[in-house]
């Protein structure tokens, strides 16, 4: 009787334990995100825009990874920058998982940002990440879907000719392309790589 | 014999020039102890209590049918041009759409039931684009709970300011 009653007190944790990892529910993103999320997620507007790399760029690609969805200009020299840079460590801090996420950079000055523009700017912090350009109605309609602002303006830098002033916030796209979370400018890479790590473990 | 409320007065104290009764000084001590414990009591307990709040959430809501009223020509500002926030104490900002199609709200577009909500765990100053406002900006201001009385007053006085400011 003994001998049933510790082999029970062994055994039947253990099989919790095993039934809980196997069949446990998956992790909901929402719980854990420590930059914004969306409740519920809706499906990321689709998009087909000219890449750097040459190619078409489209969400439906990059199904299966995690998405991040940057906006900006390579001409931008206070905010882009700034979220390129901290990117390029939170890939780091990712280490081999960052081959699950892409980075897709939608310029918002179609009129300087050409294909190779975009790829030489990019490649400085990532050889990964992916411009993004295309017809200014075609970009102005992406845009539009995701919520963003651009406006130009006269730039004080009489070199530049014009700045443009542009939503700072990046959306993340789930392996299911469904927009998960935003992540307002500033948010510190250990918050983004967390983030990221988790939609990544998300199970589809 | 009748007696007139000034009769009373005059009996317990001296009257001035115009007759209305000199304070003595115990009374005016009286007067003084209570305007002055009126006026330090609220600003004691503004320094010494601690600041709550029933929620960490900060929500804003578009109410349903605020499109067609928009559409109808009424003109009503949901979300201020600036929000500020508490890290620890009230430090999640939450937007809802709860119209009937999607909206630009803040720093993004929610469809017809979507809740953006974003957690805010260190001391900042946010700038979203934002069309909704003259300025095209929306400043989310977050800044350490206040826990020494002095920050705890200069905050709630802040806090009160920027409430009699509001149009």
């Amino acid at each position: 009787m003994k001998k049933i009653l510790i082999v029970g007190a062994v055994v039947l944790p253990l099989v919790a334990l095993g039934t809980y990892f196997a069949f446990g529910r998956p992790p909901r993103a929402e719980e854990g995100l420590r930059c914004g999320s969306f409740e519920p997620p809706r499906e990321a507007p689709a998009f087909s825009l000219d890449g750097s790399n040459g190619r078409k760029v489209s969400l439906r690609d990059h199904l299966g990874k995690v998405v991040i969805l940057q906006f900006g200009f390579t001409s931008c020299q206070k905010v882009c920058p700034v979220t390129l840079a901290r990117l390029t460590e939170v890939y780091k801090k990712l280490g081999r998982a960052a081959q699950d996420v892409q980075l897709i950079y939608v310029t918002v000055d179609p009129g300087r940002d050409s294909p190779e523009r975009l790829r030489q700017h990019l490649s400085a912090f990532n050889s990964s990440f992916l411009g993004a350009t295309g017809a200014p109605d075609e970009l102005a309609e992406v845009r539009k879907n995701y919520g963003i602002v651009a406006e130009q303006v006269v730039s004080r830098n009489q070199a530049l000719g014009y700045e443009v002033n542009h939503s700072s916030s990046l959306y993340l796209v789930d392996r299911q392309g469904k927009v998960r979370g935003l992540v307002p400018f500033g948010t510190p890479a250990d918050d983004i790589a967390h983030d990221l790590e988790l939609l990544l473990k998300m199970r589809s | 014999m009748i007696s007139t409320a000034a009769d009373a007065v005059s009996d317990v104290h001296p009257l001035d020039a115009d007759g209305l009764p000199i304070p003595s000084r115990t009374r005016r001590h009286r007067l003084f102890g209570i305007v002055a414990g009126a006026i330090l009591t609220p600003i004691v307990l503004a320094a010494m209590w601690p600041v709550t709040f029933d929620s960490r959430e900060e929500l804003f809501e578009i109410p349903k049918g605020t499109w067609a009223r928009r559409m109808a020509g009424e003109k009503r500002e949901i979300l201020p041009s600036e929000i500020h926030l508490l890290v620890g104490v009230h430090n999640v900002l939450k937007l809802k759409n709860s119209d009937d199609v999607p909206q630009i709200f803040g720093p993004t577009l929610l469809m017809p039931g979507q809740t953006l909500r974003i957690p805010f765990t260190r001391p900042s100053e946010n700038y979203f684009a934002c069309t909704a406002h003259a300025s095209g900006q929306l400043v989310v201001a977050v800044e350490a709970a206040p826990t020494w009385p002095w920050n705890r007053l200069s905050w709630r006085v802040r806090r009160m300011l920027r409430w009699l400011s509001k149009p």
